[in-house]
């Protein structure tokens, strides 16, 4: 704070043993209303400090000075980060992990994330984005406040939902048909962070992943990319695994967290850590040689990302083969709502047995049967399948996408292919106009501050 | 100016898996040596937004909101020293040694207490939540709802307030024998 006076609560007893952890705080002002000696003291204290004030002003004169002396900035929130910390306003807060999850991370992993993740291929290697994976060890650049801030590791926890390993089964599935694709064909997942995580860690023994993940996390986000972030730790040895066997030129994986975009309101208590998707441009793909992109979304019926719509669009422009396939149009035979009537011996031999509500843990088809997984092949111009199949009737028609111009909230301004709506991924921070420091982040419209300590100005 | 008094505590058994203890104590260890109002709230939301997703598991507990002004500021030294007594004259069974008697389980336990002035915007508010059915005082849920009520003061009448955390580190805990003795007499099972 910037008055004479300081903040109104301090803190008389503080402990950290191995018995007990705890501190006490008394507001004095208050505390001298209760007690009359200290209530003298504390007049002329107020007397010496600024000379004139009545007591019942008190409260008055400070919150004036405070507002006074601050102002409010509107900044990039990747880069107040950057600056001032991870946690940069919620330094007291927890990362909001579900409470079941436990264990704590391996330290050492977390310094070399952002290389261990990197593609391999030289050729790739321009269009990965490891801006989530590098704030693990990122260590701010700007002032900070004392004992600020916490190390992110250290409030990491290891995350493995069921979607994760559903979507692990599904990227396997898709893997599986990757052997039959053509050259030139390259994947772009837009799935929600950890479940793209664990789709890409299914498809990494056919496919380099490139990341694509381009903010950090926040104990307010918007984004939840924490446990984005806490899926890649989780999948690593898989990676790692999967890199040491795929051929040196697998084709691509691009991966987006579809929660960047999170809807959100300016009067929230939360901190915009939205991004865009840095997909690469139109030359990139034609100098990877791709010749057909096939963009990988929740469900069928889901529109594609409003960031990316754009670039689609260019890709087929410049012709690119784009198409889309649905995440969902990979099954678990046994997950079928209603089995379809096939021939007994069709069915595969190793798929699980339902039960009631639990994860199938595999194998995941194309349209859910052993029968139909080849007529992906067939279905998205790869060639003629190697053995007979079905086509199914339950999966998305994205074999038959062309991508179709939108206008959206991102479109393009002049010689970009998307731009930033006024406010996104921004943080308003709070600046003292004396010293020019930021003291702290304003949450929303209604201006409650988020300091974690008492600094600057 | 007349005081009154809320304070509350909860006993979660140690187990592994369990992160309450060193989640709270990462929180706690950031408790600011000065605090404007808006530090205050942040710093009682994230103790409790640690602290409520464990509501199923509090075992033991109390609270108590009084606004007799003598009993509150005796009341309120004896929840405060009272806690620190109990920790530092009969610290928690250290099990670090790698001996863990079977038959006993441990528990940490967390204390908040509050001083405020009766009348005030907070003193009503903690007033108001505390105003509980007779059959639901001792219900994990109503403890839930009292913590989630803390971060709802402004702060602006609160006299004094203290957090405590029992034990300091993982190698040690309150025995059920200990739980057992005078000392915790005072607790309620909680359902």
């Amino acid at each position: 704070m910037t008055t004479p006076y300081g903040p109104p609560f301090r803190r008389d007893q503080f402990f950290r043993s191995e018995a007990l952890a705890g501190a006490r705080w008394w507001q004095d002002q208050l505390r001298a209303k209760s007690n009359p000696v200290s209530r003298r003291a504390l007049l002329l204290t107020v007397a010496l400090g600024a000379g004139i004030v009545a007591v019942g002003g008190v409260g008055v004169a400070i919150a004036a000075a405070t507002s006074d002396d601050e102002e409010v900035k509107k900044e990039d929130s990747l880069t107040a980060q950057k600056a001032h910390g991870w946690d940069f306003g919620s330094e007291l807060e927890p990362l909001p992990f579900d409470p079941s999850t436990s264990g704590s991370f391996d330290p050492s992993v977390c310094s070399t994330l952002a290389t261990d993740l990197a593609p391999t291929q030289p050729r790739l290697q321009p269009y990965y984005v490891p801006t989530l994976f590098q704030s693990l060890s990122a260590k701010p650049t700007g002032e900070l406040p004392p004992g600020a801030p916490r190390a992110l590791p250290s409030v990491m926890r290891p995350v493995q939902t069921p979607e994760m390993t559903v979507a692990y089964e599904r990227g396997r599935a898709l893997a599986s048909l990757m052997a039959a694709a053509p050259a030139g064909r390259a994947l772009l997942v837009d799935l929600p962070g950890p479940e793209a995580v664990a789709f890409a860690a299914g498809l990494a023994e056919r496919l380099e992943p490139v990341f694509l993940f381009d903010n950090w996390p926040h104990p307010r986000g918007v984004v939840a990319s924490h446990v984005t972030l806490a899926a890649a730790v989780s999948y690593l040895p898989r990676f790692r695994e999967a890199a040491s066997t795929r051929s040196p030129q697998a084709p691509p994986v691009f991966v987006l967290d579809r929660n960047r975009l999170n809807p959100y309101t300016d009067d929230s208590e939360k901190f915009d850590n939205r991004c865009l998707a840095r997909t690469p441009p139109v030359s990139g793909l034609k100098a990877l040689g791709i010749s057909q992109l096939l963009y990988v979304s929740s469900k069928a019926e889901t529109q594609e990302g409003d960031d990316v719509i754009a670039d689609l669009v260019a890709y087929s422009n410049a012709g690119v083969d784009v198409k889309t396939v649905a995440a969902t149009d990979f099954r678990a035979e046994d997950a079928l709502p209603t089995p379809d009537p096939v021939a007994p011996g069709a069915r595969d031999a190793g798929a699980p047995i339902a039960k009631g509500g639990a994860v199938h843990a595999g194998p995941y088809y194309y349209g859910g049967y052993g029968h139909t997984h080849l007529a992906f092949i067939h279905a998205y111009g790869w060639g003629t399948p190697a053995a007979p199949f079905r086509t199914p009737t339950n999966v998305s028609r994205g074999f038959a996408y062309r991508p179709v111009p939108r206008a959206t909230i991102f479109s393009p301004s002049a010689g970009a292919t998307k731009s930033k709506p006024a406010g996104f991924g921004q943080v308003s921070t709070v600046v003292n106009r004396s010293t020019g420091r930021v003291v702290g982040v304003q949450f929303g419209r209604s201006g409650s501050y988020g300091r974690g300590s008492s600094w600057g100005g | 100016m007349p005081n009154s008094l809320f304070a509350i505590q909860v006993f979660v058994r140690i187990q592994q898996g369990i992160t309450l203890r060193s989640d709270l104590h990462s929180v706690l260890s950031r408790a600011p040596e000065a605090a404007t109002y808006a530090q205050k709230r942040e710093f009682y939301q994230a103790l409790v937004n640690v602290l409520v997703p464990w509501t199923e598991h509090f075992e033991l507990g109390n609270w108590d909101f009084t606004d007799d002004a003598s009993e509150a500021e005796r009341e309120y030294e004896s929840w405060c020293q009272g806690t620190l007594d109990d920790a530092q004259q009969s610290p928690p069974t250290p099990f670090s040694t790698g001996y863990r008697d079977p038959s006993e389980a441990y528990y940490m336990f967390v204390t908040m207490v509050f001083l405020l002035q009766t009348g005030s915007n907070d003193a009503n508010l903690m007033a108001h939540y505390c105003n509980v059915p007779e059959f639901h005082l001792w219900n994990k849920q109503t403890f839930a709802r009292l913590l989630r009520a803390i971060p709802m003061m402004n702060f602006v009448h609160v006299v004094s307030d203290a957090v405590y955390l029992c034990p300091g580190d993982d190698m040690r805990g309150v025995s059920t024998s200990e739980l057992r003795s005078e000392t915790y007499s005072y607790l309620r099972q909680l359902r």
